[in-house]
């Protein structure tokens, strides 16, 4: 698939950052997007081609559950939202993530062989 | 997560897909929806960064990009079973079919009564040709036959013809048989106590019948062979349709005494329900049959044998071969160039219809063919409309495995909504059909035509098939599809794709036209068939004349004389009715099958060897009798009341008769003798018309008349000519009798005109069927070629307000409209011609009168078929003729 090698850079991350914008609370495929661009100041920009198989992935897994609902504009969306996996696996992939991240920075740290 | 895990967790989740697709079937809707929304708020914020909204939408949409791709993607990730496609691809099609109903219902109708008449004419089938009969070592019974290899008459083995000495002799001798059986009928009049006669069917025959068949009585037992045995005891058992409608279903039944021509016989049983040999019959009475060499003379019995296991169809012919070789050998006077054989029952009971059933078979068949071709065209035209959708769509990324997987399963829908129409409609007319069918193979061979496995297999092959063939055509097309001609084109005709397209309607066409042709050419041979055999003069009136049988007891009537005079009296009575200019009466009636068959020889000529023939009928009659059935004295004189039994010896025969036995004199006074209880001998004092005894399609067997005062039978058809309504003297006549004596109960009471109905109903239905066939055929011909051209027109649309525009006139346009259909129609005569010629020749026993490559009938045919294309041509054309080209031009 196409898609996935595209993205494959986001993999690891994807369900991470997704999990943690739901984290703030049920919301809507665009809506993820939105906060996921704010949060990050602009500088991640979820493809849709990417966004919406893992919505539909994670759904799966059960760890986020989806219904329609509407917006404050009165518009019918569907909303996602954390399931109690959901939250314990966002504790994990938090924890993971911060273990990795520490490593890399560790390893880009490096100023000299340290033999 | 380890292997075993995700192994696990992927059964897991196609259990759940398997359980819970419906959850998913949704997907696609949700999906749609899904990213409408997205993109409206994408559209949204980007206007809210300035965008005009034009430009905004369209920014969002290019973001959103490969769209199909990962709509498939996405979609993978919650249904990646095959099964969850196919559901999906249902309910795609169902919503497309729904979504266009007219193109549904023109799909569904067209289809759903070509499968229906394709199932009823095989469920007949089946139930005549396929099914086992209803006994339970049936591939084992044959009829054992007679015939005369020098002298064949009439259809060997046909209704009696085999003899009783014979019979008796054979019996004991033929070792292929496990049971060997012979039987034959005759209308009796049957009494409880205290009750009116009714006139029953009885059945004469050995108890062996009951063993060759594996016959178990519902009540009660049936007779042994050591009851069957002369001056055995008097029993009869009870059909279980007679059983229940005299009797009412009296379960205390057996060991009642009943009278059958006043004789007291003992209900022994009751035969199960359903249960017949050949014809129905009322009731079974053992035969008695005396030793060989004891028994009476003639060949009036059927037989019927269960062949012992292991032993071929071939072996049992050669034994039955020798036997008559030895026989004919041993008593030459009566059995001198006989031989015997046998058939496997079915072939006796279904022979002759066989070869109409699987005519109709595939008459039915190119039906469903033009169905299919016409169906197939609408799809076509379908998909053109979906074109650009399906091409975007390939564009996009979608696969087109999966787009012709669609395609198919919208075919694989319609024909299966198609089927259960055709198969609803199908059991409706097998009743129908049924019910028309010739009632020589309606006993036990259609006894039971319901729906088996053979008879759903079948319609779901058709179904299937249909779907298949129809449906093909557009997915090779959208295989083919060529995505960027079709998008640059914009939809528009003109390109190589849709020439491509309209290459293949054509062919749908041309084919659809063949096959029409093919149709109509045999609808026009059975038809003709048909009027020729209706103009046969049957040598007798058969309009106001009312017939009935009825049966003298032995008992009650055992002199010549007393059987004349009941009859006297029964003809005086009848005479008086009011309206009734004639009556008569006659030993076997025309038309029924019923005849005698005897050698005769001229007196004054050397007597031929015996068996040699020459052979004629003969009959008895009473004076009024050929007044009352309308047949004319050729010459010489027919009957008085002054012929009875002490004046001279008379006799009349027939034209055929006359002219081969004194092909250059007058018949008038010649003396024939031929043999009977004794030698009979009468001068010959008329000649009469030819009667086509046995029916139009058969031509008069040479006859001699005699009066039944001379030559008394003792069963009697008697025929009264009135004015109206024949059923108008049913009950007159019934009572007429009955004052005479209440013993004497009517049977078969019927217009002569319902004999001859009956006489000609496999040639009447196979005519009607096939112009049922035949015009429905040129109807969805005529469709297609209106579709076709249609099509064609509205694809010219620019092109014909070009040229209107450049001044052609509007017959110019019409003409060349009118071209295309009158090309479409040339091609497929054509060619339905040459195949028409070539195939004709298989329907030659199923015609009369007419060849099968009948000139005529092929040229107004092909006329009739060329004339409705070029009017299912027209009508487009006129349309085209209407072209507005300012607007048309205009509005492209």
């Amino acid at each position: 698939m196409a898609s996935k090698d595209k993205d494959a850079l986001l993999q690891g991350t994807l369900d991470l950052l997704v999990l943690k914008a739901l984290q703030l609370g049920p919301m809507h495929g665009w809506g993820i997007t939105e906060r996921l661009a704010r949060g990050s100041k602009d500088v991640l920009r979820i493809g849709e081609g990417s966004l919406y198989p893992a919505l539909y992935r994670l759904e799966r897994q059960g760890v986020i559950a989806s219904k329609w609902d509407t917006t404050e504009n009165n518009r019918r969306a569907r909303y996602y939202a954390l399931t109690n996996t959901g939250r314990a696996r966002l504790a994990d992939e938090r924890q993971a993530w911060r273990r990795m991240s520490r490593a890399v920075e560790l390893v880009l740290a490096m100023e000299s062989a340290g033999e | 997560m380890s292997g075993a895990n995700n192994i696990l967790r992927r059964m897991r989740d196609r259990v759940r897909l398997f359980l819970g697709f419906r959850r998913h079937r949704d997907m696609d809707d949700r999906f749609v929806d899904e990213m409408r929304f997205h993109v409206e708020m994408a559209t949204e914020a980007n206007v809210r960064a300035g965008m005009t909204p034009a430009e905004a939408r369209r920014v969002a949409l290019i973001t959103f990009g490969g769209k199909e791709q990962w709509r498939e993607s996405a979609a993978n990730e919650v249904r990646s079973a095959y099964l969850e496609d196919f559901v999906h691809d249902v309910r795609y099609a169902i919503r497309g079919l729904v979504r266009s109903p007219t193109f549904t219902i023109a799909a569904v109708t067209t289809l759903g009564l070509s499968i229906g008449a394709t199932t009823s004419i095989f469920s007949v089938i089946n139930a005549a040709l396929l099914r086992a009969l209803p006994y339970p070592h049936a591939d084992r019974i044959v009829a054992v036959c007679e015939r005369n290899t020098v002298n064949p008459s009439g259809e060997p083995c046909s209704r009696g013809g085999f003899s009783v000495d014979n019979f008796a002799t054979w019996r004991g001798t033929a070792k292929s048989f496990d049971a060997f059986a012979a039987f034959r009928e005759g209308t009796a009049s049957l009494a409880a106590p205290g009750r009116d006669a009714v006139s029953a069917q009885a059945r004469v025959t050995s108890a062996s019948l009951f063993v060759v068949v594996g016959a178990r009585p519902a009540l009660g037992r049936f007779f042994t062979a050591e009851e069957d045995q002369p001056g055995g005891p008097d029993l009869l058992v009870l059909s279980h349709a007679f059983w229940q409608e005299y009797f009412a279903g009296d379960s205390g039944i057996v060991g009642r005494h009943v009278s059958l021509e006043a004789r007291q016989y003992t209900v022994v049983g009751v035969t199960a329900p359903g249960f017949g040999v050949y014809e129905p019959v009322d009731v079974w009475i053992p035969m008695r049959l005396a030793p060989a060499g004891a028994t009476p003379r003639g060949r009036s019995l059927r037989a019927l044998a269960l062949v012992r296991p292991g032993v071929t169809l071939e072996q049992a012919n050669r034994e039955m071969q020798v036997l008559a070789a030895r026989t004919a050998h041993d008593q030459p006077q009566y059995n001198a160039n006989m031989t015997a054989f046998v058939v496997p029952l079915r072939e006796r009971l279904v022979g002759n219809s066989a070869r109409l059933l699987w005519t109709l078979l595939s008459a039915v068949g190119f039906l469903l063919l033009i169905a299919c071709a016409n169906v197939a065209n609408l799809l076509l035209t379908r998909a053109s409309a979906r074109e650009r959708e399906i091409a975007v769509r390939i564009s996009l990324g979608a696969s087109p495995t999966r787009l012709v997987r669609q395609l198919v399963t919208e075919s694989l829908v319609l024909s299966a909504v198609s089927t259960i129409v055709g198969f609803g409609l199908g059991m409706k007319g097998t009743r129908a059909l049924v019910a028309l069918l010739p009632s020589d193979l309606s006993v036990q061979a259609l006894a039971d035509v319901s729906v088996d496995w053979r008879l759903m297999l079948f319609a779901a092959a058709v179904g299937v098939a249909t779907g298949l063939v129809f449906g093909a055509a557009p997915s090779l097309h959208a295989l083919r599809s060529n995505v960027q001609e079709t998008l640059k084109e914009g939809g528009r005709g003109g390109s190589g794709q849709a020439r491509s397209t309209a290459r293949l309607r054509n062919a749908f066409v041309i084919a659809e036209i063949t096959v029409a042709l093919v149709l109509l050419v045999g609808a026009g041979l059975m038809v003709r068939s048909f009027t020729a055999l209706q103009r046969v003069d049957l040598g007798i009136r058969t309009d106001h004349v009312l017939t009935a049988r009825m049966s003298l007891p032995s008992r009650l009537y055992p002199s010549d004389t007393s059987i004349s005079a009941f009859v006297h009296d029964a003809e005086s009575r009848i005479a008086t009715l009011p309206g009734v200019s004639a009556v008569g009466a006659i030993s076997y009636l025309p038309l029924t099958g019923d005849r005698s068959v005897t050698g005769f020889s001229v007196e004054g000529r050397p007597v031929p060897p015996e068996g040699t023939g020459p052979f004629a009928d003969v009959r008895a009659i009473t004076p009024g009798y050929f007044r009352a059935i309308g047949m004319r004295i050729k010459e010489g004189r027919g009957f008085t009341d002054a012929d009875v039994k002490g004046s001279p010896k008379v006799g009349v025969v027939n034209e055929t008769f006359a002219r081969t036995t004194f092909p250059h004199e007058s018949a008038i006074g010649h003396f024939i003798t031929y043999p009977w209880a004794e030698l009979e001998r009468f001068e010959i004092v008329g000649v009469v018309d030819d009667v086509h005894e046995v029916g139009p399609n058969q031509d008069a067997p040479g006859e001699m008349y005699r009066p039944l005062s001379q030559f008394p039978y003792s069963r009697l058809s008697i025929v009264l000519r009135g004015s109206g309504d024949p059923s108008s003297y049913v009950a007159p006549l019934r009572k007429a009798v009955r004052e005479i004596d209440r013993n004497i109960p009517l049977a078969a009471v019927e217009p002569l005109s319902a004999l001859e109905k009956r006489a000609v109903v496999s040639n009447r239905l196979s005519a009607a069927l096939f112009s049922l066939f035949g015009i429905l055929g040129l109807l969805l011909a005529a469709v297609g070629i209106y579709g076709v051209v249609s099509y064609t027109v509205e694809q010219r649309r620019h092109e014909i307000a070009v040229r209107v525009a450049l001044g052609a006139t509007r017959g110019d346009v019409v003409r060349s409209i009118l071209m295309r259909g009158a090309g479409l129609c040339a091609i497929g005569i054509g060619i339905g011609m040459v195949v028409a010629f070539a195939g004709a020749n298989l329907m030659q026993k199923l015609l009369f009168g007419i060849p099968p490559r009948d000139a005529t009938t092929f040229a107004v045919n092909g006329a009739l078929l060329a004339i409705i294309g070029l009017l299912a041509a027209y009508v487009p054309g006129l349309r085209a003729a209407r072209v507005d080209p300012a607007r048309a031009l205009r509005g492209e």
